[in-house]
């Protein structure tokens, strides 16, 4: 088990520590070792493979994959940024959970924000997403410039 | 046992976060080669400096790269430490990764350093290849109406915020909550957090990183249970966050409120289907707030309320706040209008908005007036190129025009709003700017070491980072004793003494 996955499994609320509801899945899933290929896009367009293990999410598997994107993941995967931004094609949208409110709250503040994108730090690898491609988003402005 | 959880929480992230910085650093696109050994002088150690830093050590890492951070206080990380409120722990992660950064032997620290004043612009374009700005917004804005200065319990957010979060000095605040009635002038998310720290229950707060003088301040002289947030203009123009209105409806023994005259004026499906995406969600969700209806169980209250200017300040014979006078404002505006465009904040801002005289001037009564406005930026040394009327510092996407070698980032080059997200990206921008200065230069400057002899010249004691680690330790030993992450040092002169004196 990595240590931003634990990490990020628990929260100390009040007097305890909660196990975080929308990762329970990972950890059902992490007692297995299989990994599929997922692809990132970069800034500059350059498409960059990388092997995810079922049941991380795509945070983890930047981080483990060297995955070289500016700035991702600033609040370690707890909902208190955006800057793990990703961008997916619809088909692939389509089939995942759709995000809670909270997600879509720090989406609301992300740059060049599509109908398909994501928070990669809430997305779990399932083994349907070999070879998905995630998109990190060109634009680094906000339109307000 | 619950401490040792935190703890090994916090471990965790760190071991998390060291692990990223680490593989940030070995990135699989070849770094800038230079000819030369780049000598970079940060001034501020707040994100907008920090995760500059970052992007510089990611792409100048074979060129032998030198940063040396410049920090007003004796204690780095900025509005990290002192503007996030303590009950936003996750925010506050990044600092593990600025942590990481600073711990960097390419990185120096020199804590309790002012720049303007110990050492000049100049002297640092004289030793450093490139020097950024980043050292944020010190300033405050002033509504500029009668009773402004006159009158007790008038403060501004900011001060209130760093009382809260420990700020050094910021005990000898003068604030009294022992009054029912608050009102918070100004409706962004530093005017939601005030309105939140002053209703939330104690007990939450007890475990975080909160000063001890505010935490006894809430705990036994805190009676306010009435909090308005007045916002200038319309609900269409809320400056919060969705994601801040929303933890502020959560908050347990608390009831918010929105009077709904607010949205009569609109066909909310019609305006809704013209706005953009965070607009309609915020927007949709307020609507939604206005349809409650008032709750009969005794709870405090936050009141949101818009369309309101302030016109005066008023008070009593021993010159405390006793209330503010407001005018009513309305949208000038057809919002029948099906041409108009809304899908903007740019806008939706300008839409008119007029005093609406056919409503009688109000008088709110509170016994605290804060004021959450905004900041502002200010010069720190007359050779940096100012525009005063945008209150930025001149640039051109963080390339200082009219200095060769000065650059800056973060709310000194674009204004003091703005929250991680837009200074990473702010970060990535003034960066490509010294990559393409730099790679067209070839000279070795003296960097740290003329610095270092300069402020030894001029008897200034600066705290390096190893003083910082000496200042880090003794709040976390002394937090842990009454089960805080920290206990922060309270004075400029416990730091220097926790961090010099060993």
């Amino acid at each position: 088990m990595s240590f931003g996955l634990v990490s990020r499994l628990l929260t100390i609320n009040s007097r305890h520590l909660i196990l975080k509801p929308n990762l329970i899945n990972q950890v059902h899933n992490l007692s297995s070792n299989k990994t599929i290929n997922l692809f990132f896009v970069d800034r500059n367009g350059e498409k960059l493979k990388a092997k995810a293990k079922i049941g991380t999410s795509l945070l983890d598997v930047a981080i483990d994959n060297n995955i070289d994107l500016e700035g991702f993941g600033a609040c370690e995967g707890t909902l208190s940024c955006s800057t793990c931004h990703l961008i997916l094609n619809k088909e692939n949208y389509d089939l995942l959970k759709p995000p809670t409110d909270e997600e879509n709250d720090m989406l609301d503040l992300a740059y060049g924000l599509e109908p398909t994108s994501r928070l990669g730090c809430q997305i779990t690898v399932e083994e349907n997403m070999d070879g998905w491609v995630f998109v990190v988003p060109k634009e680094v402005s906000d339109a307000r410039g | 046992m619950m401490f040792h959880s935190i703890k090994c929480i916090q471990k965790l992230r760190l071991n998390y976060n060291s692990s990223l910085i680490n593989k940030l650093k070995y990135s699989s696109k070849p770094s800038l080669q230079l000819g030369f050994n780049p000598k970079i002088c940060i001034v501020g150690s707040g994100p907008a400096a920090l995760y500059t830093a970052q992007y510089l050590l990611k792409n100048l890492n074979s060129n032998n790269i030198r940063i040396d951070v410049f920090e007003k206080l004796p204690v780095p990380f900025g509005l990290v430490r002192y503007g996030v409120a303590p009950d936003h722990q996750d925010v506050k992660n990044v600092i593990n990764s600025f942590t990481e950064t600073l711990k960097n032997k390419q990185v120096n620290f020199f804590g309790n350093v002012s720049i303007g004043t110990d050492l000049k612009i100049s002297e640092l374009l004289d030793a450093y290849n490139s020097v950024v700005l980043a050292y944020g917004s010190m300033g405050d804005n002033y509504l500029n109406i009668p009773g402004e200065k006159e009158f007790s319990n008038v403060i501004s957010a900011r001060d209130i915020v760093s009382m809260y979060n420990g700020l050094p000095n910021s005990e000898k605040l003068n604030i009294d909550l022992s009054g029912q009635q608050a009102v918070i002038i100004g409706a962004g998310n530093v005017a939601i957090d005030v309105a939140r720290m002053l209703v939330s229950p104690v007990d939450k707060l007890a475990q975080t990183d909160i000063s001890e003088f505010a935490l006894d301040l809430f705990k036994t002289k805190n009676k306010i249970e009435h909090v308005s947030i007045v916002a200038r203009r319309g609900v269409l123009n809320a400056a919060f966050t969705l994601k801040e209105l929303r933890e502020l409806t959560k908050l347990e023994a608390v009831e918010c409120r929105l009077n709904a005259e607010n949205f009569s004026e609109f066909n909310l499906d019609n305006l809704l289907a013209k706005l953009a995406r965070p607009r309609k969600r915020i927007t949709e969700f307020l609507y939604n707030l206005s349809k409650q209806s008032k709750s009969s169980s005794p709870k405090k209250v936050i009141e949101l309320k818009f369309l309101k200017t302030p016109l005066e300040i008023l008070g009593n014979d021993s010159k405390q706040v006793t209330g503010v006078k407001f005018k009513n404002n309305k949208y000038n505006f057809d919002f029948n209008n099906l041409n108009a465009n809304f899908d903007s904040d740019e806008k939706l801002n300008s839409i008119p908005i007029v005093e609406d005289k056919g409503k009688n001037v109000e008088l709110m009564s509170c016994s605290l007036l804060v004021k959450s406005i905004g900041y502002k930026n200010v010069n720190i040394d007359s050779e940096i190129p100012f525009d005063k009327k945008l209150g930025v510092v001149l640039n051109d996407k963080g390339k200082v025009i009219g200095k060769e070698g000065l650059y800056c980032t973060g709310w000194i080059k674009r204004g003091p709003r703005g929250v991680i997200v837009d200074t990473t990206s702010d970060a990535y921008e003034t960066a490509q700017k010294l990559y393409a200065d730099l790679a067209n230069i070839n000279l070795e400057k003296p960097g740290a070491a003329k610095i270092s002899e300069i402020l030894r010249e001029r008897n200034v004691r600066f705290v390096d980072k190893n003083g910082w680690d000496r200042i880090d330790q003794a709040e976390i030993k002394r937090g842990k004793e009454i089960g805080k992450p920290r206990e922060k040092l309270a004075s400029i002169d416990e730091m220097l003494k926790v961090a010099l004196e060993h």
